[in-house]
């Protein structure tokens, strides 16, 4: 692949080739940024502009807008508490309370410094062992995925500290939207009531938006502290000094690892990197004290994994054909279009076009930082706008990007209902994290149970043999359920003596 | 002054798109093309390339706009209650219009529609990876026979077509009760799950079997295919009628009642469409099997698909 | 001072809706067994929500939190407008069915200068619906008077 980067290069550095890495960058940050645009939304409305390049150029401009998207997301979800996307979701946890405090120039530092540094490594994993990476996925079976997927649940126990009960009981009721609809393996109706709609289930970003920004427009005008002035201070990014980054490095690398090892698996994605590594850094960081009140090394985990997944997807996407998520599927599909057959002979057909997207891939993830700033300079303007003006745009649009999901009008009903289920359930003190994890793990969890279930003919015991990648994973969701229980218990031991 | 004109000018430019529109005849305003799916998947390219075409073959504009959910079902719901205008088209696909309002409650069936054209239509293979030793079909049944329950066959989704196939395959060869079902969410997953081998089997058309290190097995087809003539036919192997024939085909579908003039309109712009250079480079670039039907022939199949596939729906037992 | 608080009420409706679940999972006759029965999996999900709803009913009953008042006519007029915005989108069209949602969350919200207030609430959607339905080709639903907006 090295090798080759030279006649990549040819490739990428054209007019045309730098155009679209530079335009495609910025409208990346800007859809992500907006609340409800998300990732997928963002590629679905580059996609016609793509159809009239050539190849090189049309895949660069999609992984451009993605990865812009991915980092995007993290703007609207520090700044207005509102995550562009799911994947941004553990963003906010952190991010927000930094804002609130007067920090949000530093924050959007931290996490534009972690999400570049986590774009980078990913983009070097994919030139060196592409190929390797994706050939050890395929050791990922149903019942390596569903232990996985228990894994990244654990991480409701820590992101609900303070109030686990509710939040395992948000975990709870995400566990269950994931379930209404049609089932994976059977078809059945489930949970519909009768109503047509609702046989396609809950959609995601449509609860996630509800849930988060719809809720907080609600909770801001129930709030009797009238705020004349803007939501929060902001002027632009501010890097973290680097003495700062003292401590904070060893955490970085474990996420960035997490995320590239997650993207890697097909069918997880961002959201699950980004909560999975939020988890292990809430546990293993030494300022986990402070998580959940505006503690960077929080936006690290989260910023540096979900970044991380964007090139990790692209393994086996272009190694072996398999999409990793929706959106590597528009890109495979944008492949076809233009003559290349995506499948297991992609890289060894179209040696050069790969090692151009990849190392293209890599000139991006440059390029988030300078583009990030700049957006943020733009967009500070906006956030001292009156808090009235404010929430007008935020509700008016999410309606437009969850409704750009899938052009579904029952969609724009979900966000409503789920805005003021969020609202009730915000103002009894339940954490809204858990039950955007239970909605993006449910439905994975269920189907790798049950065809887990199938292989070993409904013998839940067969999971712990011949499965060892299943069985350390298993081990390692026990342990991290019962550590915070242990300390818990122990605290109140202590307490009580 | 330069404001006046200008003002002056956006109002003529506004009037001009309504004026005229009242004397010409269809198209007067753009036509809609739905896709049931999500931006980005393989029908959606397919109709946006198709788009441009059928727009100049028509003589006005096309825009597509996608509605994913359901299976496609959420879509075809959504059109079949519309004004039968013709302004507003569905692409769907044999699962969207002839499987899926016989497995699920949906506002739609048979009569919902006028059938306008078939632009697309590819048979099935079942396919099986490369290097476990099954080499042709009645190696598959003998290696199934004998060690009943051990193997799997993948699919989609249940009720997708790629489920279908399989169960015809199976079902025609009298060995279904033997051999495991495994649905996925996509075919992503599903060939993975087939690379790793985690399942046998898999069900889907000659462009997705090439992707994969994969050996196919039985074409569902009336004749072989040129790409791989030495695959036989299902009926060569002996599935029967109505199991042996099994297309991924899909068609501009307009809601019932749109009137007669306005269908053959569309579906002459449509057979242009189809028939044009640039649409024909483009099937050939993403290897899209095209198959053009006019409004009756179409209808005619459209009828006979639909009770063709009942056969199949029983036996996945659906 | 009421032994219904807010907080027990919202506890009291979560623990009833799981309960009201679970059980729709045990009326219908399903075929298969174990893993194919489609409500395997809910059932797991459903009695874990019960198991945890009764864990919070016990906290909620056995210290009383108070809860800040809200400003209760300011967030029902945001969420009954919000909610007739997203339900009027596909009846009257993206456009007709923002500006009457804009104008009344503006107002409500304190922002009274009538010049901003018609600006924001008439200017914004008209800026989507151009951008989104003849700029970009991704049309938003448009009313049914005329096809462009």
């Amino acid at each position: 692949m090295i090798e080759l980067l030279p006649q990549a290069a040819s490739l990428i550095f054209t007019i045309e080739g730098i155009g679209v890495l530079v335009l495609g960058t910025m409208l990346g940050i800007i859809l992500g940024a907006l609340p409800g645009i998300g990732s997928t939304v963002a590629v679905a409305m580059i996609l016609p502009f793509t159809l009239t390049m050539s190849q090189a150029p049309a895949i660069l401009l999609l992984l451009a807008v993605y990865a812009g998207s991915v980092y995007g997301g993290s703007l609207s979800a520090i700044l207005i508490n509102t995550p562009g996307t799911p994947q941004s979701a553990a963003t906010c946890l952190d991010g927000y309370p930094m804002a609130q405090r007067g920090e949000a120039g530093l924050a959007l530092g931290w996490s534009t410094v972690a999400s570049t540094i986590g774009g980078l490594t990913s983009a070097i994993v994919l030139l060196l062992a592409a190929p390797q990476l994706a050939a050890l996925a395929l050791n990922f079976g149903p019942i390596e995925t569903f232990a996985l997927i228990l894994l990244g649940l654990t991480c409701i126990v820590s992101v609900s500290e303070g109030s686990l009960v509710k939040g395992l009981l948000a975990g709870g009721i995400g566990l269950f939207l994931g379930c209404v609809g049609g089932d994976p393996i059977t078809g059945e109706a489930r949970f519909t009531f009768g109503q047509f709609q609702l046989i396609s289930g809950f959609n995601l970003l449509a609860v996630v938006i509800g849930v988060f920004a719809l809720s907080e427009v609600l909770i801001r005008a129930a709030s009797r502290d009238e705020a004349d002035h803007g939501l929060v201070s902001f002027s632009g990014i501010v890097l973290p000094p680097l003495a700062a980054w003292r401590g904070r490095v060893k955490g970085l690398i474990k996420s960035v690892a997490i995320g590239n090892g997650i993207g890697i698996l097909p069918g997880t994605g961002a959201a699950t990197a980004a909560f999975i590594s939020y988890a292990e850094a809430q546990r293993s960081s030494p300022n986990r004290k402070n998580f959940g009140k505006g503690e960077p090394d929080g936006l690290i985990a989260s910023e540096s994994a979900n970044n991380a997944v964007t090139g990790g997807a692209l393994v086996p996407t272009m190694a072996l054909g398999i999409p990793g998520d929706a959106i590597t599927a528009v890109m495979l599909a944008t492949l076809t279009l233009h003559g290349v057959t995506p499948g297991i002979r992609l890289m060894a057909d179209n040696p050069v076009l790969i090692a151009a997207i990849f190392s293209g891939f890599f000139v991006i993830n440059l390029m988030l930082l300078p583009m990030g700033m700049l957006v943020a300079k733009g967009a500070a303007p906006l956030l001292r706008l009156r808090e009235g003006y404010m929430l007008v745009l935020i509700v008016l649009l999410c309606a437009v990007g969850v409704y750009f999901v899938r052009g579904n009008p029952f969609d724009l009903l979900v966000m409503g209902g789920a805005g003021i289920v969020g609202f009730v359930l915000r103002r009894q003190g339940m954490p809204m994290a858990p039950l955007v994890i239970g909605m993006v793990l449910g439905p994975t969890l269920e189907i790798s149970l049950r065809q887990g279930l199938i292989i070993t003919d409904g013998s839940f015991g067969a999971f712990f043999s011949g499965h060892p990648i299943a069985v350390v994973l298993m081990a390692l969701a026990i342990g991290m359920l019962s550590l915070p229980l242990v300390g818990a218990w122990r605290k109140r031991y202590v307490a009580t003596e | 002054m330069k404001l006046k004109a200008q003002i002056a000018g956006a109002c003529a430019l506004v009037l001009s798109s309504v004026l005229p529109a009242v004397a010409q005849e269809f198209p007067e305003r753009p036509v809609n093309l739905v896709v049931p799916f999500n931006a980005g998947g393989g029908t959606d390219l397919l109709v946006r390339g198709f788009a441009p075409h059928f727009a100049e073959a028509l003589g006005g504009d096309v825009f597509v706009s996608n509605m994913a959910g359901g299976s496609g079902t959420v879509a075809a719901g959504a059109l079949a209650g519309q004004k039968p205008t013709g302004y507003q088209l569905g692409y769907w696909s044999v699962t969207v219009s002839t499987i899926q309002p016989q497995i699920k409650d949906v506002p739609y069936g048979i009569d919902s529609w006028e059938p306008v054209c078939s632009v697309a239509a590819s048979p099935t293979m079942l396919f099986t990876n490369a290097g476990n030793g099954i080499e042709t079909i009645e190696q598959a049944k003998a290696a199934i026979e004998a060690e009943p329950g051990k193997y799997l066959f993948g699919s989609s989704g249940p009720g997708a077509m790629t489920h279908l196939t399989a169960v015809a395959a199976f079902e025609g060869l009298g060995v279904l009760g033997k051999i495991k079902h495994l649905p996925f969410q996509g075919s992503g997953p599903a060939l993975q799950a087939m690379a790793s081998g985690t399942i046998q089997f898999f069900g889907d058309t000659e462009i997705l079997m090439q992707r994969g290190d994969f050996t196919p097995l039985v074409i569902f087809s009336n004749e072989r295919s040129p790409n791989f003539p030495a695959v036989p036919t299902a009926a060569e192997v002996g599935i029967a009628a109505p199991l042996n024939e099994l297309y991924l085909w899909g068609g501009l579908f307009a809601p019932a009642e749109t009137s007669d003039e306005v269908v053959a309109k569309l579906s002459d712009a449509c057979g242009t469409a189809v028939a044009s250079d640039g649409f024909q480079s483009f099937a050939s670039d993403t290897q899209t099997v095209l198959k053009y039907r006019n409004s009756e022939e179409f209808d005619a199949f459209f009828r006979a698909q639909y009770e063709g596939n009942t056969a199949i729906i029983k036996a996945a037992g659906l | 001072m009421s032994v219904l608080t807010e907080r027990r009420v919202t506890s009291l409706v979560l623990l009833l809706v799981g309960a009201a679940l679970l059980s729709q999972t045990f009326g219908q006759a399903h075929s298969g067994l174990g893993a194919f029965s489609p409500m395997f999996f809910p059932r797991i999900v459903l009695g874990f929500w019960v198991a945890v709803a009764v864990l919070d009913m016990v906290a909620e009953l056995r210290d009383r939190k108070a809860v800040t008042q809200p400003r209760l006519l300011r967030v029902t007029l945001i969420a009954v407008a919000s909610l007739a915005f997203l339900l009027s989108i596909t009846r009257v069209g993206f456009f007709l069915a923002a500006v009457p949602f804009a104008l009344v969350a503006l107002v409500t919200l304190g922002v009274r200068n009538p010049v901003s207030v018609a600006g924001v609430a008439i200017g914004v959607p008209a800026a989507l619906v151009a951008l989104f339905n003849h700029i970009l080709t991704l049309p938003l639903p448009t009313s049914p008077f005329v096809w462009w907006f």
